[in-house]
């Protein structure tokens, strides 16, 4: 199953830098795609296979903790990898997050190492 | 009485042997004295017997037998030498028993004796020497039986002794068999009791050194189960270190309620959740722990800094955390110590680098103005409590704005800015009374400046030596002239206008040091406007046929009672036609209607300026309100006269006393 | 020292006047104090505070007002300033201190217990160097007392 990485922010800016950041590890340019808002991510999960979620928490129309939340209720994702890229930087915030269910956690300005690490150890539980 | 009894038969059983022996050597100790017991009661009597029998001869050999055994009795106990009678006794026995046999006895029953002897000699010496003896004896009674006419004995039929050997081999075979089995079976318990022995001593050990590291370990240790609870042991610290009373079983959770805001208390409780119930990676549960270092207040009242670790661990299939808390208020205070330290000398750097420019004497008469009009604003605070002055305000921003032109002056740049941005929150409340909450933020800022100014006057404290040295080498100078001058140096540079300074006739030795500060200021302030408003470019100079260079004049001279000061430029002077269209536009009443030789009196109304530009150096229009202002407090008067094109003079008049 | 960490001590204390005592102190025109200054005051009780910015608040009063307080709290009238008048101006400085602690949170400062100081021209343990103190006035029916805050802020901007 070829890789599929689905970034998710209302600000284009911030998927562009997400983006970017993941080309220069030397992700080919053909494995992402993008939402801005969790509804629209929701429905790209549905109808697409999906290898990875990175995604925002502050959006419109269902923001990234109420999706992690319901993608986690549904069977068919209880796998999936999910790294919540966000500014929201409060120990509580992160728990929250973490009972979710979030695979792992990045707080903006995106560490390149630090993703890369994280991508690949959210990656190596599903064995893509 | 039963156990007085028991004492006593144990210690005949024991020949008197206090220590505890190895059990094999127990049992046969306990088994040779009772032999030698029984052995002893049973010769006895059969002596008797044989005696009252008549039978002399057995009687004899009987009772002598009786005596030895008695004697090996007391010599065990004696010598405690009990392998001595482990091996006395069975050839003892093999001797009697065989006499016993050879001479038939009772109806050949004499031979029957002999069925004991492998009980004996296996029991007593084990069933290999015991063996030997066994076989040796056999031997010795079949020679008894069999040999020809050797022993009465041999006299028996044949079916008797046939029988006679056979049981002994049997008996024999059986109590070797029985021996074997009992001593592995011995083997095997001492073997087990050993290993035990060596457990529970490794237990203890292990016990011992978890109690050693429990007992002195600084850090608090416990565990925590899914409850929540602190279950089992923890390290003794844990108590002092959290202040608790020693409560054996509490909840953890519970502990920081109302130290730690709501939300952050049930944030813990779902992160220490997560070590029970979730797939959550251990390393992101490291990163994400809500206690790695917190401070809060214990029960018994104090402040610290505590550092939390969290671990999963299983324990009898179980799931627990393995907790551990750290005291760390000490690194905290030393670490925040430092950090003050490093931030004041920063500060102090920032001043130093202010300062280090800045004449000596500038900067002490700075000091000292500057806490003055500090501590004038401070008064009128306070007497605003008793009895609310209107013009409060105005008096907090005349004071701020002095003080702020002086640390321009003398090149306390970025004092002078703070300062300003002080100024500005002020201006906006000139006129008006604002209430106390808006007064406590000005309050504020002036206490921030008042702090700042004493640190520089701390700082300037360490270098006085150093700079005494150096103010030793030049002359003393007068600190109004340099003022003056270096009032006049600086607005060039900043300007570009290009004046000469005549002091020609400004005498000062008569100035009381009361008034140096506010001739001080006024010059300057008389300067400032000279170079910002009233001396032209150049090239308007040369339009008008002026020399290039402006000029400015001051004098000061002693006439008894009064000091005279006159200050003049040889600027663009004052148009009474464009200060009546000021009075117009800014609604100045009374104004717009005086002739023009009153009208220049303008110029020392407060708020009045023509000039477009805030600055600052001039043009908030409130310089010459000032000096008008602080000319009259000190009980003198002044004027200006002003020919429109041609110049503009100030004429001051100061009582000295 | 900014007037956010100021603001929640003024209206804890505001708030336990008018609770304790009926009416709600009225506060004049804040002014400045000079460290080395020798207050007049007869009781004071001294707040730490730590953190983000460090210093202490001071909560001070004439004895006739600590007199008089404790004389409406408890009933017995003094005339002297005993051991009940430390105990109720301290009691009051807690219950202070206490709902102040709330307010700052938000900024991370830790206020600690309370101290009493007391006794003519007593001197308050202001942090070292020279840090800005502020006196806010404040005015009773029973009489005045004083609030003085004394912080500087250890995070430099």
């Amino acid at each position: 199953m070829p890789m599929r990485i689905l970034i998710v922010d209302d600000s284009r800016i911030m998927r562009n830098i997400v983006k970017n950041t993941l080309l220069s590890l030397k992700y080919p340019a053909d494995v992402f795609t993008e939402a801005a808002d969790g509804e629209e991510a929701f429905s790209i999960l549905e109808k697409s296979e999906i290898s990875l979620l990175l995604l925002d928490w502050n959006m419109p129309n269902l923001n990234g903790l109420e999706l992690v939340k319901r993608l986690r209720s549904l069977e068919k994702f209880q796998n999936l990898p999910i790294i919540m890229v966000t500014s929201e930087a409060a120990k509580y915030n992160i728990i929250e997050a973490v009972k979710a269910g979030v695979t792992d956690y990045l707080v903006k300005p995106v560490n390149e190492k630090s993703l890369q690490e994280k991508i690949r150890n959210a990656l190596e539980g599903t064995n893509v | 009485m039963a156990s007085r009894f028991q004492k006593v038969l144990t210690n005949i059983l024991r020949s008197g042997i206090q220590t505890t022996l190895e059990a094999e050597d127990e049992i046969r100790l306990l088994f040779i004295n009772s032999i030698i017991l029984v052995g002893f009661l049973a010769l006895m009597v059969f002596a008797l017997r044989d005696f009252f029998a008549g039978d002399h001869v057995y009687s004899l050999v009987t009772a002598s037998l009786a005596f030895i055994v008695a004697c090996l009795f007391f010599f065990i106990r004696w010598t405690k030498l009990v392998q001595v009678g482990l091996w006395f006794l069975p050839f003892l026995m093999a001797a009697f028993y065989g006499y016993l046999a050879a001479s038939g006895g009772a109806g050949t029953s004499g031979a029957l004796w002999s069925f004991s002897y492998p009980l004996v000699a296996i029991f007593l010496l084990g069933y290999r020497r015991g063996g030997l003896f066994t076989i040796g004896y056999v031997v010795f009674l079949g020679i008894v039986l069999f040999v020809p006419q050797l022993t009465p004995a041999w006299n028996m039929e044949l079916d008797f002794k046939i029988r006679t050997i056979g049981t002994y081999v049997v008996i024999s075979i059986f109590v070797v068999e029985f021996e074997y089995i009992r001593l592995q079976a011995q083997r095997e318990i001492e073997r087990g009791r050993k290993e035990l022995a060596k457990t529970t001593d490794a237990l203890l050990a292990e016990k011992s050194q978890t109690d050693g590291i429990l007992h002195n370990i600084r850090e608090g240790i416990f565990l925590v189960d899914e409850h929540l609870r602190i279950v089992g042991r923890h390290s003794d610290s844990l108590t002092q270190i959290l202040d608790l009373d020693d409560e054996t079983s509490w909840d953890f959770s519970t502990y920081f309620d109302g130290k730690l805001p709501e939300k952050e208390v049930q944030s813990l409780r779902d992160y220490l959740m997560m070590f029970f119930q979730s797939q959550v990676r251990p390393e992101l549960l490291q990163t994400i722990n809500p206690l790695e270092t917190i401070k809060i207040t214990t029960p018994r009242g104090r402040l610290k800094t505590l550092a939390f670790t969290f671990a999963a661990i299983k324990l009898e299939g179980r799931r627990f955390i393995l907790a551990s808390v750290r005291d760390d208020t000490l690194t905290a205070e030393l670490n925040q110590k430092l950090k003050e330290e490093e931030d004041k000398a920063a500060r102090q750097m920032r001043h130093l680098f202010q300062i280090i420019h800045v004449r000596p004497e500038l900067l002490v008469q700075f000091l000292e103005d500057a806490t003055d009009e500090i501590a004038d604003i401070n008064r009128r605070l306070k007497a605003n409590s008793l009895q609310a002055q209107d013009d409060l305000m105005e008096a907090f921003y005349q004071g701020v704005h002095a003080v702020k032109g002086n640390a321009a002056l003398i090149g306390l740049t970025s004092f002078s800015e703070r300062v300003h941005d002080l100024e500005n929150l002020v201006k906006d409340w000139r006129g008006k009374s604002p209430d106390w909450r808006e007064i406590l933020t000005l309050t504020i800022e002036l206490s921030k400046i008042q702090a700042e100014l004493e640190e520089i006057q701390a700082l300037i404290q360490r270098m006085s030596t150093f700079q005494k040295e150096m103010a030793n080498n030049t002359e003393p100078q007068d600190l109004v002239v340099m003022t003056v001058e270096r009032a006049v140096q600086r607005l060039t540079a900043e300007t570009g206008v290009q004046a000469t300074l005549d002091l020609k006739d400004f005498v000062t030795d008569n100035l009381p040091s009361g008034h140096r500060k506010l001739v001080k200021d006024i010059l300057v302030q008389f300067i400032r406007n000279s170079f910002v408003h009233g001396l032209e470019p150049a090239e308007e100079r040369q339009a008008r046929q002026k020399p290039l260079t402006g000029k400015i004049k001051i004098i000061c001279q002693d006439r008894g009672p009064f000091l005279s000061i006159s200050y003049q430029d040889d600027g663009r002077g004052l148009d009474p036609g464009r200060l009546r269209q000021t009075a117009i536009k800014k609604s100045l009443k009374n104004w717009d209607t005086r002739p023009d030789h009153e009208i220049l009196a303008l110029i020392f109304e407060n708020g009045f300026s023509t000039a477009a530009e805030v600055s600052v150096h001039a043009g908030r229009g409130v310089g010459l309100g000032l000096v008008k202002t602080r000319v009259e407090a000190s009980g003198g008067k002044v004027s200006v006269r002003s020919a429109s094109g041609q110049g503009i003079a100030f004429d001051i008049e100061l009582p000295k006393g | 020292m900014n007037i956010r960490y100021i603001t929640p001590f003024i209206e804890a204390t505001q708030n336990a006047f008018l609770e304790l005592l009926g009416s709600k102190p009225e506060a004049l025109t804040p002014f400045l104090v000079r460290r080395e200054e020798v207050l007049d005051w007869d009781i004071s009780g001294v707040i730490g505070i730590a953190g983000e910015a460090r210093g202490v608040v001071v909560l001070s009063f004439p004895r006739g007002l600590a007199q008089e307080i404790t004389t409406i709290l408890t009933g017995q009238m003094k005339t002297s300033v005993d051991d009940d008048v430390i105990d109720t101006v301290g009691e009051l400085v807690n219950i202070i201190a206490g709902n102040a602690k709330r307010g700052l949170e938000e900024f991370k400062l830790m206020i600690s217990l309370p101290s009493i100081v007391q006794g003519d021209s007593h001197q308050i343990g202001w942090p070292s160097g020279s840090v800005p103190i502020v006196g806010i006035p404040f005015t009773t029916p029973q009489g005045h007392f004083n609030l003085s805050v004394g912080l500087e802020n250890i995070i430099t901007v």
